[in-house]
């Protein structure tokens, strides 16, 4: 029974290993019978980790704004974002306009001393790390495209948001057709 | 005849081992159970929410007939409650408040034929808010007393990455059934969390910024240690069994591909290589090969691959777009989008195949089912199933051929690992 009693008290300490104290709690007043203790170390965990999640938090901007940083908004807005069909990652003929638009942009004399990270995204169908794959691979074929219009390729850095970053929330053809895009950030 | 029983019994235990075969139980009748409240000083809503955990537990071990009734009575009796004389087993708990504040739960499980005890046991804990945790304790004592298969794994936690808003989400640890839940990451864009080790007491995961980076997170201590960075993205896929190598997804120049990862080098080792989309490597067949996801056919299927190879083998001839699996030993467990209508009410299901044979087993027939996870013992899938504007946790026991689904309330889940 005692060896019975060790086992099960030590699974439950892997399970909920308590922040205060690691021994088990036992009821001393049922010596014929078994006693369990479970205790949790889950909300020491999530008190420290909501202070240390904030290193990986976007920080607040400063709500002042430079001239610099209004040129960039100003660049910014006048790239589009590129549209992609369901499940395909290549540019659509209809987004050779917007690609060569944008190009000349990012080469105009003013901005090209900024870097551009370029945005893949997807609708909500599709799962998890697929998703995020497809994400990258439209951020890449965009890269291309722009590179194939005379972007420095080294000006240019990917990262892709799957899923996690809709423009539109509806459940609609024309709502997740808006998901499937690559996205233009300009960066100091 | 002599040689047609051999042949039976051969096919018979051939076939009970193999988990991809659909086990079709006939005459088996399950014995009875039922839960009866005791519960003296605690309130009503805790002590039925505690019931009915403990009676979907009593459901998910799939070696009882269950009887979902709820009736309240005095502990000590050894008598079954007059609505319950049909049952053959009852277990019945009572929930008190010691003079510390603890929860404490006295249990006791009862013949009613005979009116005899079986068992009786005492628990205590120390926070309120467990009491999931101790209802799931309780239920592989009972599995536990009866000698029954291990159960273990319905004690082990969940951890989930849920979106709350664009570019937004936090990891959550929960149990099994996803009742208790407790935020443990926020801020920022947290993604695919994975469990570090057996013991759950560190994770994996990746936040992405401007770089993705891969993160060890040390429960206890709440240590962040970087493990890795990538441009585009980066994910822990799987975990060796020793814990020492992972499996990442990795696109250093914009190329998803699959990486082994030495988590004390630290030194990465490209696996796939290919001008599209791999992604979501999972050891398989002793680790000396991986499972994983590439479009190399110009959909998504799963392939296989020994590390330290080039060549690449086809795993599923089934589907058009399988996109997401999870492995246990020889098993994979894929996702396949069987439509590419985007409102058909069968958009993802769940099917089962064995490097060992060849035969597919069809887990879900209807609704959009992701993010299937095997059990720790291999003998159970956790999923998540979206059907009619409706979520639900889903568990599918392999071998008792029987699934279970828990109604959620927890948002959109990005990823989940158990």
């Amino acid at each position: 029974m005692k060896k019975q009693y060790l086992v099960l008290s030590l699974a439950a300490m892997l399970l909920f290993v308590g922040c205060g104290s690691k021994e088990p709690v036992v009821d001393e007043t049922a010596s014929q019978k078994e006693v369990k203790s479970v205790q949790d170390d889950t909300a020491n965990a999530a008190t420290s980790s909501s202070d240390d999640a904030t290193i990986t938090g976007e920080s607040d901007a400063a709500s002042s704004k430079d001239a610099n940083e209004l040129h960039m908004e100003s660049v910014e807005g006048k790239v589009e974002s590129v549209y992609f069909d369901f499940d395909k990652f290549f540019i659509r003929a209809d987004m050779q306009e917007k690609v060569e638009n944008n190009a000349k942009v990012l080469t105009h004399k003013d901005s090209k001393g900024y870097r551009i990270s370029i945005e893949g995204n997807c609708d909500e169908w599709g799962t998890d790390e697929y998703n995020y794959a497809l994400g990258l691979k439209r951020a890449s074929s965009a890269k291309k495209a722009l590179v194939g219009q005379g972007v420095d390729a080294q000006r240019i850095t990917l990262v892709s948001y799957g899923e996690a970053n809709p423009v539109c929330t509806e459940k609609s053809q024309e709502c997740w057709s808006k998901n499937r895009r690559a996205d233009f950030k300009v960066r100091p | 005849m002599k040689n047609f029983l051999v042949w039976m019994a051969v096919t018979v235990r051939l076939f009970a081992a193999d988990a991809t075969i659909d086990v079709i139980k006939t005459a088996a009748e399950l014995p009875s159970i039922v839960v009866e409240d005791a519960s003296i000083n605690y309130t009503h809503l805790i002590s039925k929410k505690f019931h009915k955990i403990l009676t979907n537990d009593l459901h998910v071990l799939s070696q009882f007939s269950v009887k979902d009734s709820y009736v309240h009575i005095d502990f000590p009796t050894d008598a079954s409650h007059k609505t319950n004389n049909d049952v053959a087993y009852v277990l019945r708990y009572r929930l008190k408040q010691s003079n510390e504040g603890l929860m404490l739960c006295d249990v006791k499980l009862l013949d009613v034929k005979k009116e005899a005890v079986l068992f009786e046991k005492k628990y205590r804990i120390t926070q309120q808010d467990l009491y999931v945790f101790l209802a799931h304790e309780i239920a592989v004592d009972v599995n536990d007393f009866f000698k029954l298969p291990s159960v273990n794994w319905i004690k082990k936690r969940v951890i989930f990455s849920r979106y709350i808003n664009p570019k937004q989400s936090e990891i959550v640890i929960s149990d099994y059934s996803l009742s208790y839940q407790k935020v443990i990451i926020r801020g920022g864009l947290n993604i695919f969390p994975k469990w570090a080790h057996a013991n759950q007491l560190s994770f994996y995961y990746t936040v992405v910024g401007e770089q993705p980076t891969l993160y060890r997170y040390n429960i206890l201590s709440g240590e962040h240690e970087r493990m890795a960075v990538s441009d585009g993205m980066l994910v822990c896929s799987d975990v060796s069994s020793d814990y020492g190598k992972l499996l990442l997804t990795m696109a250093p120049k914009g190329q998803p591909d699959v990486y082994l990862f030495d988590v004390i080098t630290k030194k990465t080792e490209r696996i796939t290589d290919y001008d599209g989309i791999d992604v979501g490597g999972q050891f398989l067949d002793d680790e000396k090969r991986i499972a994983f996801i590439s479009e190399r056919l110009g959909y998504p299927n799963i392939f296989a691959q020994t590390i330290g190879e080039k060549s690449v083998e086809q795993l599923v001839y089934y589907g058009k777009n399988n996109n997401s699996c999870s492995t246990f030993r020889n098993y994979v467990v894929y996702t396949s989008r069987e439509t590419n209508n985007e409102f058909s009410q069968n958009a993802y299901n769940l099917h089962l195949i064995s490097t060992q044979t060849e035969y597919v087993r069809h887990l879900t027939a209807t609704g959009m089912n992701q993010f299937p996870k095997f059990s720790s013992d291999g003998g159970s899938i956790i999923f998540i199933k979206h059907f009619q504007r409706q979520s639900a946790l889903g568990i599918i026991r392999l071998k008792e051929n029987k699934s279970f689904l828990f109604p959620l309330k927890v948002g959109k889940i990005q990823s989940l690992d158990w």
